[in-house]
Parts: C-alpha cells; sequence; structure tokens
C-alpha cells in the first residue's frame, strides 16, 4: 500500500507490473502430521499472476539516480509520516499478506488467526532476528523492523509458511495487488529510479522520468530471463 | 650432608622428567582417550560442492556438531534457537529466503539434537543442505 506524504510532494507514479510467463498455480504437499489442521494442501503463494500476466506481490521502491532514498526526500520520522503499521495474520496455514513493506521503524503487529500454533522467525540474510511460538488465540505480538532490508519470516512448524516484510527508510514505495498495478504519492520533485522486486522473478532498477508530476511504469518480468519459472 | 641432600633432589627430578616422557601404561598420564569409529556423511545438496563420506575415530563425547568439525570448518549462529546452532558447514551457509537449511540425522533419524547427542560406535552421523518447504 503506499502512503501519501502529504508534505513535500506532489508527483504520482503509478503503473502495472507483469509476468509473461504462463500463469502458475502450485498447490505444496502438506507434510501428513500437519494435514488435519491445514489441509492435504496449501496454494503458494510465491508466484502469483492472473491469466493476463498481472503480478502481484512485486515490489516497487523509489530510489534517486543515485541508488539512495528519493532526492530532496526527509526520513518518514522528519516527514513526521507515522511509520506504517502492518498487521500480519497467521490463517490457514499461511502468512497474510505475504509481501508487504514498512518504513524502518515501522512496526507489524503479528496475530494467529489459526485454530493452532505457529512459531514464528524472521530473518534478516541468515541472521535470526527475533522468534516466538503464537499458541491459537495468542494476544497479537508487536514488532519493529528497525534497519532497513528484506526480512524473511518463517513458521518453524509448517515449513511451507513464509512471507516477506521489506522495510525501507523513507515512505516511497507500493505492492502490487491481484492486477500488478501500484501507485505511490507525494513523491517529492527530483530524479528516480525505481527497484521492481520479486521474491522468485528477482529485482530490476528503472530509470524514472516524470512528466509535470505524474509518470507511469509499466514493466514486464520475462520468462526467458526467468527459465526456472517457465515449467 | 649436603651433597646427599644434593643427590637426592636431582634424582628425584630426573625420576619425575622420566615419567613425563615415558608415562607407565595404566597411569593417569599414559592412558589414551577412548575413541570408536563413526561414520560421517555430508552432502551439500544444490550448493554444488562435492560432498564427503567416510569413517574416523571420534572420543567419547563428541556430538554430531563436533563430529562434523572434524572435516568442515563450521559457523554457529542463532538458526532457530540457540546461538550453538550450526549456521554453516564448509562455507555453505543456510539460506533462509530459499528455506535451505542444514538438517542432521542420525543412524537415519531426525530425531537427534547436534549438540547434545553423544555419539556411539559405529553411529552414522549426516549432515544434508535441503529445503524444507514441507
Amino acid at each position: 500500500m503506499a502512503l501519501r506524504s502529504g508534505n513535500l510532494g506532489a508527483a504520482e507514479l503509478s503503473g502495472r507490473i507483469s509476468y509473461d510467463g504462463p500463469a502458475v498455480k502450485q498447490a505444496l504437499r502438506v507434510e501428513e502430521k500437519r494435514k488435519g489442521a491445514c489441509g492435504a494442501s496449501v496454494d503458494s503463494p510465491v508466484l502469483i499472476a492472473d491469466a493476463h500476466g498481472n503480478l502481484k506481490n512485486a515490489v516497487v521502491i523509489l530510489e534517486s539516480r543515485k541508488g539512495d532514498a528519493p532526492e530532496n526526500s526527509e526520513s518518514a520520522a522528519d516527514l513526521q509520516v507515522a511509520p506504517a503499521k502492518l498487521t500480519l495474520d497467521q490463517k490457514n496455514c499461511r502468512f497474510d499478506p505475504h509481501v508487504a513493506v514498512v518504513t524502518s521503524g515501522g512496526a507489524v503487529e503479528i496475530s494467529n488467526t489459526d485454530p493452532m500454533a505457529h512459531d514464528v522467525r524472521a530473518f534478516l540474510g541468515s541472521k535470526i532476528i527475533f522468534q516466538f511460538e503464537m499458541d491459537a488465540g495468542h494476544p497479537v505480538v508487536s514488532k519493529e523492523f528497525n534497519e532497513p532490508g528484506v526480512y524473511v519470516l518463517r513458521c518453524g512448524l509448517h515449513k511451507w509458511m513464509h512471507a516477506y516484510v521489506i522495510a525501507v527508510a523513507h515512505p516511497y514505495f507500493a505492492v502490487t495487488s491481484e492486477d500488478g498495478s501500484f501507485s505511490i504519492f507525494g513523491i517529492p520533485e527530483g530524479n528516480y529510479r525505481a527497484r521492481v522486486w520479486h521474491e522468485k522473478l528477482g529485482e530490476v532498477v528503472i530509470p524514472i522520468t516524470f512528466v509535470g508530476e505524474k509518470s507511469s511504469l509499466d514493466y514486464t518480468f520475462s520468462v526467458h530471463n526467468n527459465p526456472a519459472t517457465a515449467s | 650432608m649436603k651433597k646427599l641432600k644434593k643427590t637426592i633432589k636431582i634424582a628425584g627430578a630426573l625420576i619425575f622428567a622420566a615419567a613425563l616422557l615415558f608415562p607407565a601404561e595404566g597411569s593417569a598420564m599414559g592412558r589414551k582417550p577412548k575413541t570408536f569409529p563413526i561414520h560421517m556423511a555430508v552432502d551439500f545438496g544444490p550448493a554444488d560442492k562435492p560432498g564427503y563420506s567416510g569413517e574416523f575415530e571420534v572420543e567419547k563425547g563428541t556430538t554430531p556438531k563436533e563430529a562434523v568439525s572434524r572435516v568442515y570448518p563450521v559457523l554457529s549462529g542463532m538458526a532457530c534457537c540457540s546461538l550453538r546452532d550450526l549456521i554453516e558447514i564448509g562455507g555453505v551457509r543456510i539460506d533462509p529466503a530459499k528455506n535451505y537449511w542444514w538438517v542432521c540425522s542420525l543412524n537415519g533419524s531426525r530425531k537427534v539434537s547436534p549438540r547434545k547427542t553423544k555419539l556411539k560406535r559405529g553411529d552414522r552421523v549426516e549432515w544434508r543442505y535441503i529445503e524444507e518447504s514441507q
């Protein structure tokens, strides 16, 4: 979800991220001892693209042309934009949402609405940041993601369960929705590039040019650059 | 008398030195630590590195984690629950994003504590780098 800075900039970037490979629907087999609670299989959230190739859960992050925070921007704290508070639920043996972005220092409220326990672990690279168990009905646990980076969250009990929380030092980012679309508002004037990230398809950096106060970005991840996804 | 005392001192020192250099069998200094053979296998999976399979002697009280450190350099860190978890073997590190972990089994069973289980004669220890998606 894009944040509105409400302060400095008036520019807007919107667009659509897509994938030209085959529509993918993969069912992950659930190990026998977990089937009663989780069902026989769980849909994989890794690569979700509809019949038109619209790609869900791609992340668009604005950067200056030099690769750091947008020019003339200030940190989320200086903009007096409260870091987004995000809710990450564990439901049907999956994390929801599967991909989320927060401003660094923002809190993520982790809940468990499943009827069984989960064991939440967050990693930054190979380093574990936190780990705790949540029984069914456990009170919400709030965790801050202070250091910018890509965090992987996993359940120690249900091996397929994972999610990404990306912490960014500024509020100019968005996650694509089901139809691959995204919007980023309140962008300060300047020269930018967009970093487009997907957990399976990789990452690209694309220069952005504003015409007036609007710019659009349509990008297609190609199966030719990702042969592992062609099957 | 002084000469006698000096002689006794020198003799004592010589006997002590001899005992250090040539300990009697059965003495505390002469006793070799008990060792026994185990079999170790290390499979690097998709990390594309040749694995290891071989037998060697370990001392009583050796754990699976200690045993593999005899073959490859290992790195400990918090992968799950303790700073003593094993996060890297032979330069291949766990990858939480891709769900790749170092998994230990003993005599075919994963019900083993790599840090606490004490190995016995003939044990087969296997460390595999695998994706734990299911």
